[in-house]
């Protein structure tokens, strides 16, 4: 079992930066897209609601095989691991904006109201009041969301780069243990996972303390 | 339109997309009706009164849903055959992404489960039905309606897992348009359209689920 | 109901005469005016060409049935509810409703404006992740750019005026209903402004609870603050306004001093209103 574990857990390192640039990618992308899908101007928002919807709707590894192979016969052509980062932090963009929204609307309207009765601006109103109170619904969502990421990466592996999936499939190749190799990479992602589940499960557990009160 | 639609690809090739994609919406209908029993099931199985019972399904729910669905369905098509266990592509990917589903869904279930309000199992109970008829008749639908636009929505994530099947070879979606591109090299256009399909199953479906969320919250 | 209210603060006066009305100078000075407002939300014209005037250091009461347009009203006022026609003037300023793109009034006026006056919401709205100090000295620093020590030592100085000088670094959810009404009362003083506009500050709370508001509202009004008020509590609008005005179905239908028109309404419809609340 120990003879396995060495070479799928070289793996760690690709899923690990994969998810995590995945992750902070679509952290940052995922606020300009917010901020269209809630533009006044028509065509924008309508633009961005579409971008969010299409990123979502088509499985994660059809978009990795068109940044890859699709994009590998005109100009630009990607490695599989940028590929891999790119694709990923695009769809993370349009997760993490659903999550931002989710945050705002958790805010009750009146919290604006409050806040612009007291003279403050809408950019203040945001920073102070109700950013500070979106964040604790934004960080559990997001916590889920990266798990899920992580998961989702297991794909990259069709497009060989060497993350932890790919390797155990090469090592059960090799060896004839499948059972086994596959039980012990599930294992990896679980632990790989585990961290973001506590960071989930406190937030979460502190946001219903905060309702509650 | 269809002379775009003609000059992207020739008629063959759209007929072997839209088998793929048929093949795609059998596989997601096999693994519902697999996966939605056993995730009912197996929220049942935790919500029980029997430590062992209760444990014995948390940790199975754990462990397939912590892994990623690919990893398991590696493991049910790869690592069983060496077992002395060997099952059709088909049949593999019914099983793995059908323990995935059950396992999701039973989280699913089990909130709605809760969701139920206990006057009603008490109700029921006062008008002397049993435990089981109970849940059967009173619990069950009430929770089922509650589940739907969630379970709706998970729908969506098995057909687009079904996408994972290319690594098994079954003859889905995304398998059929990597053959086309590797036979033509039209990879960006052919792997485009079955993006689109796949866009075309998704949108509604989420949509709809959306709408029936707002509907249920509407309601309470 | 209103005769068991005991005020948690001693007040000089809460006989039976009208407390405070009497005892201030009489302003003369304009503060409000409100020129043909009208506003329209989702289809329902919620206030019809409402004009009023309120002179500086009076209390004026809005009654009416739900869904009269009394909110809508007060947040016409400080433009939280832009109204579509009409103009408003407060302490000097004017902002007139004009809806068209590039006319509609500037942020920077609506900052003005909205510095001068100070609301008080139904459901309180204090910020939950901000300690009470915090709440009273958050849009001091960012409106009046007023230094974290200024700023908190009037925040202190306020929270002692509304009796809660022990809750400041309390959050908004240890505190009662009532003392977080006082809260948010504090934190809209601490703009020092010209117009305080309260909305229902006593509807979502136990009447022993509303009777601490009532007494803090009680201390405004002595002190010669200008308020606009929409209540349901009859007995604290009788005592404390100058004039009461009556709203139905988004238009003012009568308006005079308390006693005239809680005691002789001209309007058979403002009979049938008091009627129906003073026998509850
Ligand atoms: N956002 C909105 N969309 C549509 N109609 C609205 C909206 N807000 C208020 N209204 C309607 O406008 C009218 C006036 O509402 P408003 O809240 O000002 O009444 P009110 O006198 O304050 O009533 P209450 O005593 O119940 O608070 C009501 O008929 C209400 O239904
Ligand atoms: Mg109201």
């Amino acid at each position: 079992m120990l003879e396995y574990l060495g070479p799928i857990s070289e793996g760690i390192a690709a899923t690990v930066t994969i998810t995590a640039l995945a992750f902070v990618l679509g952290s940052i992308l995922g606020l300009p897209l917010l901020a269209a899908s809630r533009s006044p101007w028509l065509p924008v928002r309508a633009l961005a609601r579409f971008l969010i919807d299409l990123l979502r709707a088509v499985p994660p590894i059809v978009w990795l095989f068109i940044l890859f192979f699709g994009l590998a016969q005109s100009l630009v052509s990607l490695d599989a691991y940028p590929a891999a980062v790119i694709g990923f932090g695009c769809i993370s963009a349009a997760y993490m904006a659903e999550i931002y929204r989710a945050g705002l609307l958790a805010v009750r309207r009146q919290q604006w109201e409050a806040g612009a009765a007291l003279g403050l601006n809408r950019l203040q109103v945001l920073r102070t009041i109700v950013g500070p109170q979106a964040i604790r619904v934004v960080i559990p969502g997001a916590a889920t969301w990266a798990i899920a990421l992580l998961k989702e990466t297991a794909v990259v592996s069709v497009i060989g780069v060497s993350d932890v999936t790919f390797l155990a499939t090469s090592e059960s190749q090799r060896s004839g243990d499948g059972l086994l190799i596959f039980l012990l990479a599930g294992g990896i992602y679980i632990l790989m996972s585990l961290p973001l589940a506590l960071v989930a499960r406190w937030t979460d557990a502190r946001l219903h303390r905060a309702v509650a009160l | 339109m269809s002379a775009l639609a003609a000059f992207l690809l020739d008629a063959d090739q759209y007929d072997q997309l839209l088998s793929g994609l048929l093949v795609s919406l059998k596989v997601t209908g096999l693994v519902l009706l697999f996966g939605l029993p056993l995730g009912c099931l197996l929220a049942v199985l935790v919500a029980s009164r029997s430590k062992p019972v209760s444990l014995g399904a948390l940790a199975f729910v754990e462990i397939a849903r912590g892994m990623p669905a690919l990893v398991l369905l590696s493991l049910v098509y790869f690592g069983l055959p060496q077992q002395g266990i060997t099952l059709t592509a088909l049949a593999a990917a019914v099983l793995a992404l059908g323990l995935n589903t059950g396992a999701y869904t039973s989280e699913i279930f089990r909130a709605a489960l809760r969701a139920v309000p206990r006057g009603q199992r008490e109700a029921a109970a006062s008008l002397g039905l049993t435990r089981l008829s109970a849940f059967r008749t009173i619990v069950l639908p009430q929770a089922l309606r509650i589940a739907l636009p969630q379970l709706v929505g998970f729908s969506i994530l098995v057909f687009q897992g079904t996408a994972l099947c290319f690594a098994i070879a079954l003859p889905e979606l995304l398998s059929q348009a990597y053959q086309i591109g590797s036979t033509t090299f039209r990879y960006l256009t052919v792997l485009s359209i079955a993006a689109a399909m796949y866009a075309a199953i998704a949108i509604p479906v989420s949509q709809y689920a959306g709408w029936l969320e707002r509907r249920m919250s509407a309601r309470i | 109901m209103p005769d068991r209210l005991v005020p948690m603060e001693p007040e000089p006066d809460t006989g039976a005469v009208p407390a405070g009305r009497d005892q201030r100078p009489a302003g003369g000075r304009e503060m409000v005016r409100l020129e043909g407002v009208s506003k329209e939300l989702g289809g329902h014209q919620a206030v019809r060409d409402v004009s009023l005037t309120l002179e500086a250091g009076k209390v004026m009461s809005i009654i009416g049935p739900s869904g009269a347009g009394k909110s809508t009203l007060l947040r016409c006022v400080n433009f939280l509810a832009p109204p579509d026609s009409g103009s408003v003037f407060v302490d000097g300023v004017e902002v007139c409703a004009d809806r068209r793109p590039g006319l509609e009034p500037r942020a920077s006026e609506l900052a003005e404006l909205r510095r001068r006056v100070g609301m008080v919401f139904q459901n309180f709205e204090l910020f939950p992740h901000l300690s009470v100090l915090r709440n009273v000295t958050l849009a001091q620093e960012r409106v009046l750019k007023r230094d974290r020590a200024d700023a908190e030592r009037r925040a202190r100085e306020l929270l002692e005026r509304v009796g809660l000088a022990d809750k400041a670094d309390a959050f908004p959810a240890q505190c009662s209903g009532g003392q977080q009404q006082r809260v948010a009362i504090a934190r809209a003083l601490a703009l020092d402004p010209h117009l305080m506009l309260f909305d229902e500050p006593t509807s979502a709370l136990d009447p022993e609870l509303g009777a601490e508001v009532l007494s803090v509202m009680r201390l405004l009004a002595e002190e010669g603050m200008t308020m606009m008020i929409v209540t349901h509590e009859m007995h604290f609008a009788e005592q404390v306004s100058d004039s009461v005005v009556v709203m139905h179905e988004g238009a003012v239908l009568e308006e005079g001093p308390p006693e005239v028109v809680f005691k002789r309404p001209v309007h058979e419809r403002t009979r049938r209103f008091l009627n129906a609340v003073l026998d509850r």
